[in-house]
Order: structure tokens, then sequence, then C-alpha cells
């Protein structure tokens, strides 16, 4: 019997795709046991797997853990809309003005290398710790892969599309909703997945500087205060919440708009072309 | 079945699940709030001095909040004495799940 082509959950569950993937886990879970039980350094330097499970219960009953994660999710949702806000606001005005395009692109590519890290110090002095800084910095770093991604979109948008509308009298705007922003939607998928898994890093580093909760204010508090289980804690849930979002929320996002366009082909789609 | 397959999506799952859980962890804490809240009389409008006993070794998060909520007076093993808290602020503590019981002495 296939059982990785059986349409029942049972059948999805014991998919050897997914069984190797466990295992793995399983794996390097035994191998870090073994590795910091018989390596003879302390906890406080090297916990355990039961050292960083305990951690995770102890957070979870002190009601720690939820307040830190819902924290950083609704830092991390404000921040990521605001940032998709910003970007296409800007990517709008530049890539309809061929003199603003031209004035601001070069600035545009200089800051789009400029890490969010640099930015955080000079933030946290004009906003002070807390939510403002984070959000900016978040939108910082999203609107810059949405604004370069939907500027490149708009300029291999094929002319003829745009000079079509304009032959048959139609404004600006309608030029922008039926042409343009239909033509770059791609990009701006592209652009917002990117700026997505951006902004999840830079919200950990945010929280560790510019806040006082949150999974990276975990993170680093844990390992300040000499408990690197709960550093550990916080990566781990660090890794598992970005698996979500990922599998939850991008990927569908994704395979339900560029892949049902065409746009993009994943690797199993071409194996079977 | 297969009309039922859209409930197994990835993000509808996920979205449910954790709906779900979040609706059934508010329901219990103010069922438990209740319970704490009908123990004692709340005056609207005046500030209580309580005390809070805890089911929890206390941390710097702890402590964090119970200074947002009221001026603390003293931390006696589990038992931690603030005044100054509003109505606002008792509803807050009674909904906290690593709180066991308040007791509250109101301003006369």
């Amino acid at each position: 019997m296939d059982l990785s082509m059986s349409p029942t959950l049972l059948g999805k569950l014991l998919n050897p795709k997914l069984l190797k993937g466990v295992a793995g886990i399983l794996l390097f879970v035994l191998a870090w046991h073994v590795g910091a039980k018989y390596s003879g350094v302390s906890s406080y330097f090297f916990p355990t797997p039961h050292d960083v499970f305990d951690a995770f219960l102890t957070l979870l009953n002190k009601g720690v853990l939820e307040v830190y994660l819902l924290d950083s999710l609704s830092r991390y949702v404000i921040g990521v809309f605001s940032g998709v806000f910003v970007g296409l606001s800007v990517a709008i005005v530049l890539g309809l003005n061929k003199k603003l395009a031209a004035i601001f692109s070069p600035l545009v590519n200089f800051f789009y290398a400029v890490v969010e890290a640099a930015w955080l110090p000079l933030f946290v002095i004009w906003f002070g710790y807390g939510l403002t800084t984070i959000v900016t910095l978040l939108t910082y770093v999203v609107a810059f892969p949405i604004l370069y991604n939907m500027l490149g979109g708009i300029r291999t948008l094929p002319i003829i599309y745009i000079n079509a509308m304009r032959t048959l009298g139609a404004t600006k705007f309608q030029i922008l909703k039926d042409v343009i922003f239909p033509g770059v939607l791609p990009n701006i998928v592209v652009g917002f997945r990117i700026g997505a898994g951006f902004a999840f890093r830079g919200l950990i580093i945010a929280e560790a500087i510019a806040a006082t909760s949150g999974i990276g204010f975990l993170i680093f508090d844990g390992a300040a205060n000499k408990h690197t289980d709960r550093t550990i804690v916080g990566m781990i849930i660090m890794g598992a919440l970005w698996l979500i979002i990922d599998l939850a929320y991008l990927r569908p996002f994704e395979r339900a708009t560029i892949q049902k366009w065409g746009m993009v082909t994943t690797a199993e789609q071409r194996e079977t072309q | 079945m297969n009309k039922y397959r859209w409930i197994l999506h990835p993000s509808l799952a996920v979205t449910m699940i954790v709906l779900v859980f979040s609706l059934v962890t508010f329901v219990k804490r103010d069922f438990k709030a209740a319970e704490i809240l009908a123990s004692f009389e709340m005056v609207p409008e005046k500030k209580h001095t309580i005390m809070v006993e805890v089911g929890i070794e206390l941390e710097a998060f702890h402590m964090e909040r119970f200074q947002s909520h009221g001026k603390m007076l003293k931390v006696d093993a589990n038992k931690v004495y603030l005044r100054a808290v509003t109505s606002k602020n008792l509803d807050w503590f009674a909904h906290q799940p690593w709180i066991n019981a308040i007791t509250v002495w109101n301003r006369g």
C-alpha cells in the first residue's frame, strides 16, 4: 500500500517524507541529550533537552510565555501590515513618476542594503524603547523588499498594455488599477514573502534591545540572567513560530496567488513537467 | 468526506486551533476571576489595598506587572501586598492564571 498517496489524514501523517523528517529531529534531540549529559560541562553552559522542557513548562505555568508570544505576534502583525502599506504607497508614487523614480532610486538601493540592526540605536534615540521603535523597524524591513520588487515589476511591465489603455482614453488611476497593479501583483507577493521573513528576524533583534517582553527579549534576558535553558526555549519557539507562519499562511498564500497564476513553479511541478 | 476537506487546510486548521484554545482559556479565566471577585466587595472609583496570594515563584516579569497595577507594599513568601489598586486593576489581577486568591481591604 502506497501510504504517501492516501488521501486520509492518517495517510498524510504516515507519509515517508514526513516520518523521515520527524526521525531526523528525534536523532538531533538524542545527540543533544547525550552530548549535554556526558560532556562534563554545567547545565548553565549546555542545558539538556530535559532542562529546556522544564524551563518551557515553568514559563508556561507562570503565565510568562503566553504574554511574550502575544506581544511578539501583535508587534509582528502590526509591523508587517504597516510595512506593506508604506512599501506599496511609495512604490506607486515612484512607479508612476519617472522624475521622482530617477531622483529616489539610488536612495532606495542604498537603504535596501542597510540592515535593520544598524537603524535600531537611532530609532531608540528618536522614539525610545517600546512599540513605536519596534513597529518602525519592522515597517522599514518589510517596506523595502515590497518597494524594490514592485518597482522592478513596473519597469518590466510591457509598455504596450499601458499604451493600449491610453489610446482607449483611460485615466492614470484606471491604468494603475487595471494594468499596473494586476501586472505587478506577483512581484508584490514575492516582496511580501521576503519582507515577512526579514521582519521575523528583525522582530527578535528589536525585542532584544527595545522591549521588555517578547520572544526576542526572552532569548537575550535568559542568557543575561544565566537561564540558558530559557534562551533555548525562546530559540525553539522562534523556529516553530516561523514554521507555522510559513506553512500555514505564507505558502498557502503563495500557492493561491503566484503559483496559481503560473508565475512560479515548484520543484515538484518541474519534475512532473 | 470530500466536502469537509477544507477543514484540514493548514491556515484554517491553525487559525481554528488557536481561536478555540484562546476562547477556552479566556472563558476558564473569566469563571475563575468571577469566583475571586465574588469573595469581596469592590467599590468602583475607589482605590483598594489588597493582598494577592500567588501560586508560583515570582520573577522580575511579575514584579513589573505588579508595579504597573498598584503600589507594592511588601512581598512575604507567596503573598504580595499592594495599595492604590483600582477596580480595573483588581479585575486584571483576578484574570491572571498564576494568582490563587485576592483579599481586599477597602479604603474607608
